[in-house]
């Protein structure tokens, strides 16, 4: 490890209030331009530790060292041009317009008088611009949106000019649009500015996709600190949160929910990613998914399989084995409904159409989304019997009248 | 924003001026009759009407119908406006009522409760009657011990506290307020004893005593016609910063006035004690001659010496320099029925040469400096 | 960097406008000030004509009654005024800031009740506190001694706990506790002792002396010199504590300043003038409105000269209205300032 590019490290430290212990034996890392996002269940500690990095709360034990000097004996004044924060609490100090509060961030950098200079003013309508607020720059603070205010927050920040910035729950409240929006201005903090990034998130696929670090933070210790390829495996995630009925799927990057499958057994014939939405759908709606045959490269495969599907899967992409046809026939019979997704028909999935052919032979109930594609492949009379839709939902509700 | 400001300046002083209750002067006709016909005094009336009946207004404008023992009273009047006289159980609040009281001939028979303890007392049948445990101590005035009053089953409660008039009548007594939001001139502190006179039916020893005081304003009169000076008199004090004075409608004022002499805050108008600016009183001062203060020698009157070095901005009074000054003995504000008495004391004390001799019974002149001890 | 919407130019544009048109505003308020002070000298219950006004004013006459009348008692009473607006104002301004909380006044932390105790034991049991009976000083230093008193417990009591809610708790209480010995006393004090007492309680700028008013301007200039040096840290303080701490702001050392100044303040007013309502509460939020900033480089001298200006309009209207009766100064300000702060709020539809 690169000690000179390291920001911020802890050595052995226990975090917590005077009678109650949080975390213990945290040893970190940070080097600048990284992105770590601390991630754990509520209560975990995330808070507590942030508080300690920023010298807001006093450590139990051990060191925090900045730029490899010892946070207490650091000056509140030099830790200002170093460090700034991004608190959850809510401030909205009366009369002030944004160009103020972002103002207020050149704190460790001016005068005793607070006089603003023109070099002041250039690094706030930077710091506006960096967060892509700079239209706001004179409107009255208490009239922004969460959205915006939390934009005007980092830009606050950054006005600090610092070498690294702690972020408690930067996308609390904000809708997807400018969740995405702060994290990709986080993300470029990192790359464009060379700034460490700290922020404790809640939404694991985001912070896997736009972290350098991870620190996973439970039962009173970090359980693991790393890159998120490293750290962020299926079942740690499930563990982390205590999932009892979701799942993360680290391949995806996402958690799906299992489903209870009271409904009953629909066995479903896709591949070639025609699938997922469907098979999301009726897990919604509580059936219980069996699928096949699939190839393990299948998209379908990976969504079917995190939301606990029965899946048939060929791990080698080729024709179906003749072992895996029967067996997938042998599951269809137990199944009340078969639904083709309309998959588009290959070299490598032809013998899904014969799986068709014997559901309609089976008697069993068809639906299908196909729209007149491989129409050839069926007889007339097996045309007949198909029950076709335009898409998932309407597919769905024809199932669920024919029960 | 202006017009609105302006327009509540303009109501509240409308709202003051208003609170200056009118001053009604009506002397009252009197000799022939027992009773005496409508007479106003200052906020107070008396107003016999028929059978011997006597309706009555105190000083905060409630009405009452003096009705004599075993008579049916009228309809038209509410239960707690009925008082049967003579009044045989009675509570007073004030020293002045208290010593009108005694002055009508009635305190030892009357008086059950008062709100000042036995110390404080200088009339000797008060003291008594507190010794003897006639009469109750019923806590302070400003905090009165209810129980301790229904203890002494009062009739009638004579007072200035109206917080106390809801208490009162559900003890089946009536309350009558004895003040005036402004401060009583001189006819209406003499007529005063024509107001609480009927409740005992001793209007007979009321006129006598208006007539004493009566008398004593006309000796006055006659005694300082020939005084060739016309002295400047002042009354009132300071309290660390703050001064208080008579206003010249109170009965202070128009006696000095009466006396062929000068009082010098004639202008002021408004209640007892009320607080003017230093400016206007040491302006006052520079030509008093007479000075008369509120505190006894308890309260630090002990000489002019005490004065000034308790108070420096008044050490240049001209009274404190080179004229006379004037502290109250301890029983006077408990000589009411002395009036007559009082009135010519004060006289002898700005004409002393219309009254050669005269010692004077109610005030003490303050030495220039404290005797050695 | 490339052009954006806004130019850097056009920010400084915008605070120098700003700026140009609050430093109207000071001068203007500032005049007014002046004139106030000089309609106090030269206006009284005592009529003296203009003439003999400007011989008594050039020759320093204090002999005659009228000279002594103007230069010891309506020239203090003036400055008096002016300071004490000024001081409770700024004290109520700092405590706001503190607190961020916008119904604070500078009495909150019980400093004129723990000065109307103390007071209260001098003038109405036999307990003189080592002074003679009628010392001249007897009630300022008593009055001192209680809000500075109150002050101290207070100041221990913010070092300890970590929530400014916590310290208005405490301030309130110690408010209550004094108001409560104080009643019991009033309970048991003789009529002639309650006079003096009930009459200070309603606080007045009557009776100054110079030594009074030199210690107000020497002591109470060097606080609000420091307050003003403390302007940047305030700003900072708008925020929060924690984001004020993350900018760089020592918290312990800070808060402690803060709260010294604003007891300070507020307690010298009240030993010397007894207390004054309203003033601390309101003024500050005039001048937020007046200057629509919360910057406090501007408030805090704006608060002065705004303060100063209520206070000796006040004076002037509880001495002249009904001249030469006097009328209790926390009277008018409350019935002056209260709809003021209503219409500029209205005028506004500013939530603060």
């Amino acid at each position: 490890m690169n000690t000179s590019n390291t920001i911020l490290s802890t050595r052995d430290l226990c975090v917590g209030y005077p009678k109650k212990e949080i975390l213990r034996g945290v040893a970190l890392e940070f080097v600048k331009g990284e992105f770590i996002s601390l991630l754990g269940p509520n209560g975990a500690g995330k808070t507590t530790l942030l508080r300690t990095l920023s010298k807001h709360l006093k450590s139990i034990n051990g060191q925090v060292l900045i730029n490899n000097e010892d946070i207490s004996t650091i000056k509140q004044e030099c830790l200002a041009r170093t460090m700034s924060v991004v608190l959850t609490e809510k401030v909205t100090p009366p009369l002030f317009k944004v160009y103020d509060f972002v103002a207020m961030g050149r704190y460790p950098h001016t005068h005793w008088s607070g006089k603003l200079e023109k070099k002041d003013d250039g690094v706030i309508m930077e710091a506006l611009t960096m967060v892509h607020a700079q239209e706001l720059v004179f409107r009255d603070l208490s009239t922004l949106s969460d959205g915006e205010r939390q934009k005007v927050l980092v830009a606050r920040a950054l006005a600090q000019q610092p070498d690294i910035i702690l972020l408690d729950e930067p996308t609390m409240h904000l809708d997807l649009k400018h969740r995405m929006e702060v994290m990709s201005i986080l993300q470029r903090l990192c790359r464009d500015k060379g700034i460490c990034v700290v922020a404790s998130l809640h939404d694991v696929d985001l912070a896997a996709k736009l972290s350098d670090k991870v620190a996973l933070v439970k039962g009173g210790e970090i359980q693991a600190f790393g890159p998120p390829e490293k750290v962020l495996q299926d079942d740690t995630v499930t563990q982390l949160y205590d999932f009892s009925n979701a799942c993360f799927n680290r391949m995806l990057g996402t958690i799906e929910m299992k489903n209870s499958g009271k409904k009953g057994k629909v066995f479903v014939v896709g591949g070639m990613g025609s699938a997922s939405v469907l098979y999301r759908l009726l897990a919604k709606k509580e059936y219980q998914i069996f699928t096949g045959m699939l190839h393990q490269n299948d998209i379908d495969y990976h969504v079917a399989h995190s939301l606990g599907a029965h899946c048939l899967v060929q791990p080698y992409i080729d024709t179906f084995s003749k072992e895996i046809c029967q067996w997938a026939k042998e599951e269809m019979s137990q199944c009340e409904w078969v639904v083709d997704t309309g998959f588009t028909l290959e070299k490598v999935n032809g013998d899904n159409i014969s799986l068709l052919k014997d559901a309609l032979a089976m008697k069993k109930p068809v639906l299908s989304l196909r729209n007149g594609q491989s129409r050839a492949h069926f007889s007339a009379r097996e045309y007949d019997e198909i029950h076709f839709s335009d898409d998932e939902c309407q597919l769905v509700d024809e199932m669920e009248t024919m029960s | 924003m202006k017009k609105e400001v302006l327009a509540i300046l303009i109501c509240s002083l409308l709202i003051l001026i208003g609170c200056r209750s009118d001053d009604k002067q009506q002397e009252g006709s009197d000799t022939k009759s027992e009773k005496t016909s409508f007479m106003s005094i200052g906020g107070f009336s008396v107003n016999p009407i028929e059978k011997g009946w006597v309706e009555v207004r105190d000083g905060a404008g409630r009405d009452f119908v003096l009705i004599p023992r075993g008579e049916t009273p009228p309809a038209g009047y509410e239960p707690r406006q009925i008082i049967y006289t003579p009044v045989q159980r009675a509570v007073a609040y004030g020293s002045f009522d208290v010593a009108i009281l005694k002055a009508l001939g009635v305190l030892e028979d009357v008086l059950v409760g008062v709100t000042s303890k036995k110390e404080e007392w200088t009339i000797p049948e008060v003291v008594n009657g507190m010794e003897k445990g006639k009469i109750a101590f019923l806590g302070n005035y400003n905090a009165i011990d209810f129980e301790r009053l229904k203890q002494c089953e009062p009739e009638l409660v004579m007072t200035w506290d109206m917080s106390i008039i809801p208490m009162v009548e559900e003890m089946g007594a009536a309350c009558v307020i004895t003040t005036t939001p402004v401060a009583m001139c001189l006819n209406a502190r003499m007529h005063f004893v024509n107001f609480i006179a009927p409740f005992f039916n001793k209007e007979k020893k009321a006129q006598e005593y208006f007539h004493r005081v009566e008398a004593s304003l006309e000796r006055i009169r006659e005694n300082t016609r020939n005084a060739t000076d016309q002295p400047k008199v002042m009354w009132g004090d300071i309290y660390e910063k703050r001064v208080l004075v008579e206003p010249g409608n109170a009965w202070v004022g128009e006696l000095v006035g009466l006396a062929q002499s000068d009082y010098l805050f004639d202008d002021v108008f408004g209640k007892s004690c009320i607080e003017i600016s230093l400016e206007r009183f040491l302006f006052s001062g520079q030509d008093a001659e007479i000075f008369f203060t509120y505190r006894t020698p308890k309260n630090g009157a002990t000489s002019k010496a005490a004065l000034a070095r308790a108070n420096p901005m008044i050490a240049g009074l001209k009274p404190l320099k080179d004229g006379k000054v004037y502290s109250p003995l301890p029983h006077y504000t408990q000589s009411g029925d002395r009036l007559d008495e009082i009135l010519t004391d004060i006289a002898a004390i700005i004409h002393p040469s219309c009254y050669p001799g005269y010692k004077s019974k109610f005030f003490r002149e303050l030495p220039d400096n404290d005797p050695e001890l | 960097m490339t052009s954006t919407i806004t130019q850097p130019s056009g920010t400084m544009l915008f605070r120098q406008t700003l700026m140009k048109r609050q430093n109207i505003w000071l001068a203007v308020v500032g005049i007014l000030l002046l004139v106030f002070l000089t309609v106090n000298i030269l206006v009284g219950s005592v009529t003296i004509p203009f003439s003999e006004m400007l011989d008594i004013l050039l020759h320093h006459d204090t002999t005659s009654t009228k000279g002594f009348i103007i230069w010891n008692i309506r020239i203090p009473r003036a400055i008096a005024a002016g300071l004490g607006g000024a001081y409770l104002a700024v004290a109520g301004l700092l405590l706001q800031v503190y607190f961020r909380n916008p119904i604070v006044g500078p009495f909150i932390l019980g400093i004129s009740s723990g000065a109307t105790l103390f007071v209260s034991v001098v003038m109405l049991t036999s307990i003189s506190l080592g002074f003679t009976m009628l010392n001249p000083f007897m009630c300022t230093l008593a009055a001192f001694a209680g809000a500075y008193g109150t002050m101290l417990v207070v100041l221990s009591v913010a070092t300890r706990v970590k929530n400014g809610v916590t310290l208005l708790i405490v301030g309130l209480m110690m408010g209550y506790l004094c108001h409560a010995v104080t009643s019991v006393l009033v309970a048991f004090a003789a009529k002639e002792k309650i006079k003096g007492f009930v009459l200070w309680q309603l606080g007045s700028f009557s009776g100054f002396k110079w030594t009074e008013i030199e210690i107000m301007l020497v002591v109470g200039g060097a606080i609000l010199v420091l307050v003003y040096f403390l302007a940047k840290p305030l700003n900072a303080f708008l925020l929060g504590e924690d984001y004020a701490a993350s900018m760089g702001v020592n918290i312990k050392l800070f808060r402690m300043l803060i709260l010294l100044s604003a007891c300070a303040l507020a307690g010298m007013v009240t030993s010397v003038a007894g207390p004054v309502a309203f003033v601390g509460l309101a003024v500050p939020h005039m001048v937020r409105l007046l200057f629509s900033t919360s910057d406090n480089k501007i408030l805090i001298p704006g608060t002065i000269l705004v303060g100063a200006m209520v206070i000796s309009l006040c004076d002037f209207i509880a001495r002249m209205v009904f001249s030469p009766v006097e009328l209790p100064i926390s009277a008018i300000t409350a019935f002056f300032g209260a709809p003021v702060v209503l219409s500029l709020l209205m005028k506004r539809r500013v939530d603060i």
